[in-house]
Formats: structure tokens, C-alpha cells, sequence
């Protein structure tokens, strides 16, 4: 499987009427390749980030991820690409508190209206594995460290096989050991699979594992 | 609704048990008053009109008729005024059909004592679940409910209550044997204590017994030595018991056909016989005859105008149930904006959340209702079984 290509021109997004708008004028990412986007704070980037997984709509520009134009497709179109296409890590992990770990990896398929296939349940298992976390599925978000949260974040994020991965500070909320851990974790499912990786953050000691550093404020690095 | 949703939904509620518990809770208690009326009064209704059915035509003192009604058919309450049994006999002897007399002056217990003639057995088709109708003076059947409260059975006694304490002229406690208990009807029978008229008099002070008085040695207990007839003062000491020494000795004072009824129940050959009877009795200004189905018909009248009432006020507890449940729902979603968040950026498809919110609140209701229907039946059995309500 192939990574998704990223295209962004003239991309405008505004908040609220009157209030300052993001706005980046171009960034081209290939397929496959590791991104780290970074840039104070307030310059836009979970923005950015928001606006490839289509969860905003820019107010004006393009955004294209590998064929689509994500600008361009309903609200409908919108969720269901990301369901299929996109694995989303978030800095507080945004995992269930109510359901195990198993559950909330199941999330994108429970959300796609059904239940998980033996195939994907035997790659829960597998991919739990690699993320270490196959002995904590049964356990509840509020049983785990940190670092396992993110851990089972990302084992969430990777159960449809997407083809762009998407973190937004994934290592904002661990300490520096658990934070290298969980990239390399991202970085080696990556290469097997072969997705895309956009990486917000604004942790400069992360930075080196990545093929590609965007600036947001210059935009280009 | 698909199987993840419902799953998401139960994962939800069981998390926040307490919430979903409260929640629950509270709905079964808004609901079960108004549907353990409603069925209640269902039950109230098919009772009453059932016995009213069984006894058509009901003869009485002039008064109030939904107090006699009740008196009558169901054994609660008092007359104002009684009727001579006289009339009952008059009305045997026209050929329309079988009085069946009715002395409810007494108690057991607090449980009704009936004192009625052995036409009451045939009339109600009563069944003997043991022992027989009582045929002597102070013998007692016992309906299912008193004989198991009471923990009685055939071939044992027990005393009359004592209803008037302090008055000399009053009534005194008799022992009763029980001969008979009846099988369960389900009916106000269970519920009371079934014996001879001569008893129930005996009971309520209209006849009583004691030893022979011999003016001569009991010249202290004389009020008054006629040439047939000695008026004894209130020293004389009456029998509580009936022996077969002291039977004998049990007597009214004054004419036997003028002694008290209540209430006279018709059982009637046929319709022509009933209209016969009902125009004689109201002919005469001392009977008041009722038509139960009618007089039962215009008290169920007063209970549903109290009724509508109580709907009402219902109606506004189940709104204002649902305002708060609206709130409380809108901080619900407030207090989980984060997983709606969550769940949304993953792609949830669009209504998912509100939808998911939906079948959380569907299960709490029905959660809810259940519970409240359940305590409702809860509710219903203990009254319909219990000393709450009208047998």
C-alpha cells in the first residue's frame, strides 16, 4: 500500500468573521514521506492539520489528498474519507473513557456502522503487539500511563491501514523517553505500510527522525 | 439503530451507573403512581361491577345508597338505619325469590362478622375449602384471607371484638367456633367472618343468654318480677360463651321478626320477580331498594372526576420530568463534548452523536418505564391482595 500525496495552495481559513486568518500559500507533501510541521504557537497548524483531515473547511484554497480535493466534498464525503483514509493521533489522546482499549481501537469500524472482521481482529492483536499494548486491551484509558495511552491512540489510529497518518503534538502530553517511543512507533508502522506522516508539534528534540521539516511561519524549511 | 451503537450506548450508561440509575429512577417513579392508579382502578372497577352483577337488586333503610351499596356488597362501612327482618321474610313468603338477609354489626379482628342466613352459601355459590356453613348459634366460617391472617382453622375459637366497652347496656365479646373455612373467591368474602343472624344478634346485644334467674335467691339481680316476664338489672352476668348447658337460655327481648337487618340481598327468580319486588319496596316509605349496577355506576362516577384530577397532576409531573430530563440531557452532552469531539474527528458519521445520545436516553426510558410498570404490578398485588383495597 502506498502513502497518500498532500496538496495544499492558497489555503485560507478563517475562525470567526474579523479575526485574523491562517493562511498557507502552498506545501506539497509526497506520498509516503514524514512531515513535521512546526511554527509558534497560534500560526495555524492544527489548523492546517485539521483542514487535510477534512474536519475544517477552508475558507477559500485547495486542499488535495493523493486524487481528492477535500475542499470540494460534503460534509457526508468528509467523515467517510476519514474513516477510510486517515489515522489521527491527538496531543490528550481523545481515547473513550468508558470503553477498553480494544473498544476504542474498534472506534473507526463501530463508526462505519459495523463490526470488526476476523482479519481485523487478528490485526488488532498484531498491531497491539508491536505497539505494546496486547496485554492492556481489556483494560480501560483511565487504568493506563500516559505513555500507553498514546500507545493505544495510535493503535486506534492505525486500524483502518490508513494511508496518511495525521498526529497533532502526539508527544506534547509525555516526558521525552515515552514521546521518541511513540513516534518511532509511528515512524516504524509507516514504513511498513507505507502512509504518509504529518506531524505537528513544537517539540524541536523530535525533530530528527523526519524527512522533512515545514516551518509554518516561513512554510518551508 | 446498528449493534456498535447499542453497544456504545450500554458502555456509556454502565459507566455512569449512578447517572443512568438516578435517571432511570426517576422515571419509574413518575410513572408508577399514574399507571398503579389506572390499574388499580381497572381492578376496582372489575371487582365492584362483578359483585354489583351478582346482586342486582340490594333493600335497605332510607339514607345514603352508596353507603348501603357498600355496606351490602362489599361489608365496610355502616347503615344509619336498619330494617325488622320481617321484610325478608315477607318477601320469601311472595314466591319472587330468596331474601337473603344481612347483619353487619359486629367484628373479628377487625375483619366484617356477617351474620346471614345459610341462603348467603347458595347465593354466592360459595365453596367450603374445609369444615362446613355454620348451622348453630356461634359457630363461624371464615373467609381464606381472615382464616389465614388469623392463623385459624377448623376446630378452633375465637372472641368477637368488643365494640362498646363502656356502656353497661352493651354488648360483651362471644366466643366463636370456627366450623368452616371458605375457598378463596377472590371477593370481599375472603375478608369476613360468616355466621348465623341469632349470632350476630347475639353479638351486637339484640339477644343474649345467662342463667336462669329465680326471684326468690337472685332477688338482687330483679329490676323488676312480672307475673310471666323478670326484667333482670345489669349485675346479671351473660354468657360469652355458648355451652350446651347455657343454649337454651339465649333469648330476644321483644318480637323475633321485628330483630335487625342491615341490608337484605335479592336473589330473584327472574326479571319479572325482581320489578315485582323492587315496586313493593318502594311503596314503602321505611325500604329504600337500590339497583346496584346503577348506584355502582354513579360512585365509580365521583372516583373518576377524582380521578382526572389526580391525571392532571400527573400530566404536569411527566412534563416537568421531561423539561429537567432536557436538561439534564443538554449538560450531558456539555460534560461530553470531549468524546463528541472525539468521535466526530474520527469521521462518526453525520447524526451519529445525536443519534447515540438518542438510544442512551431510549434505554433509560425504557429502563424507566419497565421499572415503573413493574413497581406499578408490585403495586397493584400488594393492595389487591393486601388490606389496601376492596378484596
Amino acid at each position: 500500500m502506498r502513502g497518500a500525496s498532500v496538496s495544499v495552495k492558497e489555503l485560507e481559513h478563517r475562525h470567526i468573521v474579523g479575526q485574523h486568518p491562517v493562511r498557507v500559500s502552498h506545501l506539497d507533501i509526497g506520498a509516503g514521506e514524514k512531515v513535521a510541521i512546526t511554527g509558534p504557537s497560534g500560526c495555524g497548524k492544527t489548523t492546517l492539520l485539521c483542514c487535510i483531515a477534512g474536519i475544517l473547511l477552508p475558507t477559500s484554497g485547495e486542499v488535495t489528498v493523493g486524487e481528492k480535493r477535500i475542499d470540494q466534498l460534503s460534509d457526508s464525503d468528509r467523515r467517510k474519507y476519514r474513516r477510510d483514509n486517515i489515522g489521527l493521533v491527538f496531543q490528550e489522546f481523545e481515547l473513550l473513557e468508558h470503553i477498553d482499549v480494544r473498544e476504542n481501537a474498534y472506534l473507526p469500524i463501530w463508526l462505519d456502522g459495523r463490526e470488526p472482521t476476523d482479519d481485523e481482529e487478528k490485526k488488532l492483536i498484531e498491531r497491539s503487539r508491536r505497539c505494546g499494548i496486547e496485554q492492556l486491551l481489556h483494560r480501560k484509558p483511565r487504568a493506563l500511563s500516559q505513555g500507553e495511552r498514546q500507545r493505544a491512540a495510535v493503535c486506534r489510529a492505525l486500524m483502518n491501514s490508513p494511508t496518511l497518518i495525521l498526529a497533532d503534538e502526539p508527544t506534547g502530553s509525555l516526558d521525552s523517553n515515552s514521546g521518541r517511543a511513540v513516534l518511532d512507533l509511528l515512524f516504524d508502522e509507516a514504513d511498513l505500510s507505507g502512509a504518509t506522516v504529518v506531524v505537528v508539534t513544537h517539540d524541536s528534540t523530535i525533530l530528527d527522525g523526519f524527512d522533512r521539516v515545514v516551518d509554518l511561519v516561513g512554510e518551508a524549511s | 439503530m446498528s449493534g456498535p451503537m447499542l453497544r456504545l450506548a450500554l458502555r456509556s450508561l454502565s459507566h455512569h451507573k449512578v447517572r443512568t440509575v438516578v435517571l432511570a429512577l426517576c422515571i419509574a417513579l413518575v410513572g408508577v403512581l399514574p399507571t398503579a392508579v389506572d390499574g388499580l382502578l381497572e381492578l376496582y372497577r372489575t371487582r365492584l361491577a362483578a359483585r354489583a352483577t351478582s346482586t342486582p337488586l340490594v333493600v335497605g333503610a332510607p339514607g345514603s345508597r352508596s353507603d348501603l351499596l357498600i355496606h351490602a356488597l362489599y361489608f365496610r362501612g355502616d347503615v344509619e338505619r336498619m330494617i325488622p327482618r320481617r321484610v325478608a321474610i315477607e318477601a320469601g313468603e311472595s314466591g319472587h325469590g330468596v331474601p337473603v338477609p344481612i347483619h353487619l354489626k359486629g367484628s373479628v379482628n377487625g375483619h366484617p362478622l356477617v351474620g346471614t342466613t345459610p341462603d348467603y352459601e347458595k347465593f354466592r355459590s360459595i365453596k367450603m375449602n374445609r369444615g362446613h356453613w355454620p348451622r348453630k348459634l356461634a359457630e363461624a366460617a371464615f373467609g381464606s384471607k381472615v382464616a389465614k391472617e388469623l392463623g385459624i382453622d377448623v376446630g378452633g375459637s375465637i372472641a368477637t371484638d368488643v365494640h362498646k366497652l363502656h356502656d353497661l347496656a352493651g354488648s360483651y365479646p362471644l366466643l366463636l367456633k370456627v366450623t368452616g373455612v371458605l375457598s378463596r373467591t377472590g371477593t370481599p368474602d375472603d375478608d369476613a367472618v360468616f355466621v348465623s343472624l341469632q349470632t350476630s344478634w347475639v353479638v351486637s346485644g339484640e339477644i343474649h343468654g345467662h342463667l336462669r334467674i329465680d326471684p326468690e335467691k337472685d332477688f338482687n339481680l330483679v329490676l323488676e318480677n312480672q307475673s310471666n316476664h323478670i326484667t333482670a338489672n345489669a349485675a346479671v352476668v351473660e354468657a360469652v360463651e355458648v355451652t350446651p348447658e347455657n343454649e337454651d337460655s339465649f333469648h330476644p327481648h321483644g318480637d323475633p321478626d321485628a330483630l335487625p337487618v342491615t341490608a337484605i340481598l335479592i336473589d330473584a327468580n327472574d326479571d319479572k320477580g325482581a320489578t315485582i319486588l323492587r315496586s313493593r319496596f318502594r311503596r314503602d316509605e321505611s325500604l329504600q331498594p337500590i339497583d346496584s349496577l346503577v348506584e355502582l355506576r354513579e360512585l365509580l362516577a365521583v372516583v373518576m372526576r377524582a380521578k382526572a384530577i389526580l391525571d392532571a397532576n400527573s400530566m404536569l409531573v411527566i412534563v416537568a420530568t421531561v423539561l429537567l430530563l432536557g436538561l439534564i440531557v443538554t449538560l450531558d452532552v456539555k460534560v461530553r463534548e470531549r468524546e463528541v469531539q472525539t468521535l466526530e474527528r474520527i469521521g462518526a458519521p453525520r447524526g451519529f452523536v445525536a443519534r447515540l445520545l438518542f438510544t442512551e436516553i431510549a434505554i433509560v426510558v425504557c429502563c424507566g418505564g419497565l421499572l415503573s410498570l413493574f413497581l406499578a404490578r408490585a403495586a397493584i398485588w400488594f393492595v389487591a391482595d393486601g388490606p389496601l383495597l376492596l378484596p
